[in-house]
């Protein structure tokens, strides 16, 4: 296995630099070609109902404009930069005069938008960082590589249990990406994406219970079918026996995937989970857009924290993350920056426009993953019961905090309550709090969990949540 | 260029027709603009065209598809021929259900296009602009305490070509979309509230009237002193957008097809039995003029048809896609959607609803002694394995005595099981109105859908 950040834009068609060049009025350009091949394979219990293959090629062009804004006058109208996306099928690179007249509307829907001025990155003086992305061997054989793990997935099910599987769907990507922009840089890369969504089904007498997981990494090797499959049928066991919660304010941990985001391009991408709101009031957009709920040198809790205090990067640059790449979408090099130390907010990550905007130096580029330091705490502290019962969440159906307020309510699809009789599952009824309220009075564990977004803590103990149970 | 295209795709489904039980191919793209204005910050970019091609065959036991985005013609037709050569007819599986149930067949080019009074494609994009600033410019006007006013636009044409099962259909679907965000902060807190508009039409809908945008920033506002809502079991009245996301999760979702086979359906269990009260009608119809999530044909060529997915409270009837109809087997309906090219075809909703009753709603709300009126819809997520549900409501205004108290409650969220949700319904309001939205299969395949209904009261656990 091997990977590279590739400082050539090959990939990028000749024609297309050569137009975007010559087209008037576009003061500034950058175009992204991003290759996909995608193997894959869905499946009703063990037999496959489908198989496709995927190949696509997405060429887009983004010009900018730099014009005095229609919206100012008199002595306030200070020069205004506007930008249009383009995305140009085969069909407009291979007809000159067509690509031509596509990247003149855009220079004309550009040069109505009004911003203010920013810069589009230069070559980064140490080339791009080096970044673990790319599997060969599933690079190679994108059909082989996904039958071997649909072979390893059905032998993982096969080892539980009371347990089948009920579907599956399987991905095995390789993409590349090149890029250039008008300032002279330029960048390749490839990566590789192994996704399953699955649902494990259990059964013990007439009952039977589902738990639904979807699984992204780098590498097949990162998904660690034995374990992971043993443990969520543990959950699909456990969910056969599980009861509703009694309503509950208090203590609540999450665990594992509930503090996770499952987020990958394959998976649909983005800032998914429980730390969307951590990552959007951190974001140099959030600050410009006048809706940051805290400055630099405050803490991001509002209040000064009453347990562990939160560490968190902005981390784009781990080791096979899954959204880990050497350059953001608009050729910034990547970067692993500390956002939020002891508590206190340093910060903000910014992309291209924010950092000009907010007056940074330099970009830290977009965020591709979150890290948070861990704490001391040994899980079985964590669950002590010692001052009453303790609730534990592994999933909930959907866990979307409001990124401006930090406000969430959750289904619970599986918890357990820890309390002096032992461990009971539950599910059902609700878990609702404030993000940052619960980080005023909170634990982090020792233990590591990933799912190749997220890094940090495997739980978090919150002094004071609610649960809408019976 | 596109005859020669349109003519290479007809001979490769002829080459395949003969071969397998089912061949055919779906030329997909879309056009059109997205703005986005926040008063610091403007965006016009193209919607990203996504335009490729997807060919389909049955060998017999199960389902092969190449999907590209290559659509010159030479270098299409050298790539299918040689995926086509590496597949072989096979016996054993289910035989093909459901094929016959569109009405147009024949060699005929048919077509379709969504009505509008302006062709969004048509207006310039400085109209467009000039209509998002002055929103916008309009909204943060309102009150000192107004921090952004955010405005997004936009206009969506999806061009489909459908060429199989003797049919050769071909639709034009208009989807308008916009939202303005009104944030507000009192210098403790910030909160914030919207506006939302969507459909199948023209430029026409692009238009949040000037009350309506007043409305937004004082329940803005208002929601500063909102409070966290007491977890517990009360008696609810929900307002179209929240009715229709619990329609949508409840026996949307639950109802899908594809999810029998799998065991992950508990609807299958209960077909033509009582889930409901018996005055709940439910339907999905992908016909439905206007709705957001409304098309001509699926992306199987089945053309667009309602679906009455509870009668009188019983369950009668789930929605299916192509594979799911032949799997199960059950009825075809027209739900065979693919986010795009790029995804598998699946049974998904379109526009999805509770039909109207009878009650007004003054009526409804003076019949609840102690209750919360939940307004709207946030998100949903269903559960159709364990028919649990999770909705959440923007916010609930507090129920005292048969009058709302002006007192707010957010967010809050709806949870707990269908059947006991559904039956619990006491009054269905004769109002009647559709909600644009997004609508993922778990958490990915994203496809336009409208959701809504009338105006209902239930009981409800909230938090």
């Amino acid at each position: 296995m091997t990977s590279q950040a590739a400082t050539n834009a090959a990939g990028v068609p000749a024609q297309l630099v050569e137009a975007l060049a010559a087209t008037p009025g576009a003061d500034d350009w950058q175009c992204a070609v991003r290759r996909e091949d995608e193997a894959q394979i869905y499946l009703i219990g063990t037999r496959i109902e489908a198989l496709r293959h995927v190949n696509s090629t997405q060429t887009q062009a983004v010009l900018y404009s730099d014009h005095p804004p229609a919206s100012g006058s008199g002595e306030d109208a200070s020069p205004a930069r506007g930008s249009t996306a383009v995305t140009l099928s085969g069909g407009d690179l291979a007809d000159l005069a067509r690509l031509a007249a596509r990247l003149a509307n855009g220079v004309a829907m550009a040069r109505l938008i009004d911003n203010p001025p920013f810069a589009l990155p230069t070559m980064p003086a140490n080339s791009f960082p080096e970044t673990l992305i790319n599997d060969d061997g599933l690079a190679r054989d994108l059909p082989g590589a996904l039958e071997a793990i649909r072979a390893e997935l059905e032998q993982a099910v096969a080892a539980q249990p009371e347990v089948r599987l009920s579907s599956a769907e399987l991905y095995a990507t390789h993409s590349s990406t090149a890029f250039r922009n008008s300032r002279g840089l330029s960048g390749a890369y490839e990566g590789t994406h192994v996704s399953l969504d699955l649902a494990l089904l259990a059964r013990s007498g007439d009952q039977e219970a589902e738990f639904h997981a979807m699984i992204s990494r780098r590498r097949p090797a990162d998904l660690q079918l034995a374990p992971t499959i043993a443990a969520y049928a543990t959950y699909a066991r456990d969910i056969l026996h599980a009861t509703p919660p009694a309503t509950h304010s208090g203590p609540v941990i999450l665990s594992g995937d509930a503090l996770g985001q499952a987020s990958a391009p394959t998976l649909g991408g983005g800032l998914a989970g429980f730390f969307a709101p951590v990552a959007f009031q951190t974001s140099g957009q959030a600050a410009f857009q006048k809706l940051a709920r805290c400055a630099p040198g405050e803490f991001i809790t509002g209040e000064e924290p009453r347990g562990d205090r939160l560490t968190v990067r902005a981390d784009a640059l781990r080791p096979w993350g899954n959204n880990t790449a050497p350059f953001d979408k608009d050729g910034v090099p990547a970067t692993s920056v500390p956002l939020i130390e002891d508590g206190v907010l340093r910060r903000y990550w910014t992309d291209m426009r924010s950092a000009a905007w907010l007056g940074e130096s330099a970009p830290t580029g977009d965020f591709a993953g979150i890290a948070l330091a861990p704490g001391a705490w040994r899980l079985e502290d964590l669950r002590s019961v010692t001052d009453g019962p303790v609730y534990e969440i592994v999933s909930f159906s959907l866990m979307l905090p409001d990124p401006i307020t930090g406000d969430f309510v959750a289904e619970i699809r599986l918890g357990y309550r820890h309390d002096a009789s032992g461990v009971h599952p539950i599910k059902g009824g609700s878990l609702s709090g404030n993000v940052f309220t619960a980080f005023q009075d909170a634990r982090l564990s020792a233990a590591i969990f990933s799912d190749g977004a997220y890094y940090g803590p495997m739980s978090i103990r919150f002094g004071a949540l609610s649960i809408a149970g019976e | 260029m596109q005859d020669a295209l349109y003519r290479v795709v007809q001979n490769l489904v002829a080459d395949l027709e003969p071969r397998f039980p089912y061949a055919a191919a779906l030329l997909s793209g879309q056009s059109g603009v997205q703005i986005t204005d926040t008063g610091r910050e403007q965006r016009a970019n193209e919607v990203p065209p996504t335009q490729g091609i997807v060919f389909t065959i049955y060998d017999g036991r199960g389902f092969a598809e190449y999907a590209t985005s290559t659509l010159i013609p030479d270098t299409l037709a050298r790539e299918v021929r040689a995926w086509a050569a590496t597949l072989r007819p096979r016996s054993g599986g289910p035989a093909m259900s459901g094929a016959g149930y569109a009405t147009i067949a024949g060699n005929d080019w048919r077509s379709f296009q969504t009505e509008s009074r302006r062709d969004p494609a048509t207006v310039p994009l400085s109209e467009k602009l000039a209509l998002v600033r002055d929103l916008g410019a309009r909204g943060r006007a309102l009150d000192q305490r107004v921090v952004q006013a955010q405005v997004q636009y936009a206009d969506t044409n999806e061009e489909r070509v459908y060429i199989g099962r003797g049919r050769r259909l071909e639709q034009h679907v208009t989807r308008m979309r916009m939202v303005v965000v009104i944030a507000v902060s009192d210098g403790q807190q910030m909160r914030y509230h919207f506006a939302l508009r969507g459909g199948t039409g023209g430029y026409e809908l692009a238009d949040i009237p000037p009350e309506e945008l007043a409305q937004t920033a004082e329940i803005a506002l208002r929601l500063l002193d909102a409070e966290k809502i007491t977890p517990g079991e009360y008696d609810v009245i929900s307002d179209p957008s929240v009715s229709g996301v619990i329609a949508h999760e409840c026996f949307g979702h639950g109802v899908e097809l594809d999810l029998f086979p799998k065991g992950r359906a508990l609807a299958a269990q209960y077909l033509d039995r009582q889930v409901a009260a018996p005055s709940v009608q439910m339907y999905d119809d992908p016909s439905v003029s206007g709705g957001y999530g409304s098309y001509f044909f699926d992306d199987e060529g089945e053309l667009a048809r309602p679906t009455q997915i509870l009668r009188d409270g019983v369950l009668v009837r789930p929605i299916s896609d192509f594979s799911s109809a032949t799997f199960a087997p059950g009825i075809h309906t027209a739900n065979g959607r693919r986010q795009d090219y790029t995804r598998k075809a699946y049974a998904r909703m379109s526009n999805t609803f509770f039909a109207s009753g009878t009650s007004d709603l003054a009526e409804m709300i003076a019949g609840v002694e102690r209750g919360i009126y939940l307004r709207m819809a946030e998100s949903g997520m269903e559960d159709p394995a364990g028919w649990g549900i999770q909705v959440t409501a923007h916010y609930g205004e507090e129920i005292v005595n048969g009058q709302v108290t002006g007192k707010l409650f957010a967010p809050v969220g709806v949870t707990g099981y269908v059947p006991d949700l559904l039956q619990s319904i006491s009054a269905i309001g004769k109002d009647f109105e559709l909600s644009p939205g997004t609508c993922g299969k778990g958490h990915k395949e994203m496809v336009p859908v409208a959701s809504g209904g009338p105006h209902l009261r239930m009981k409800a656990r909230l938090g």
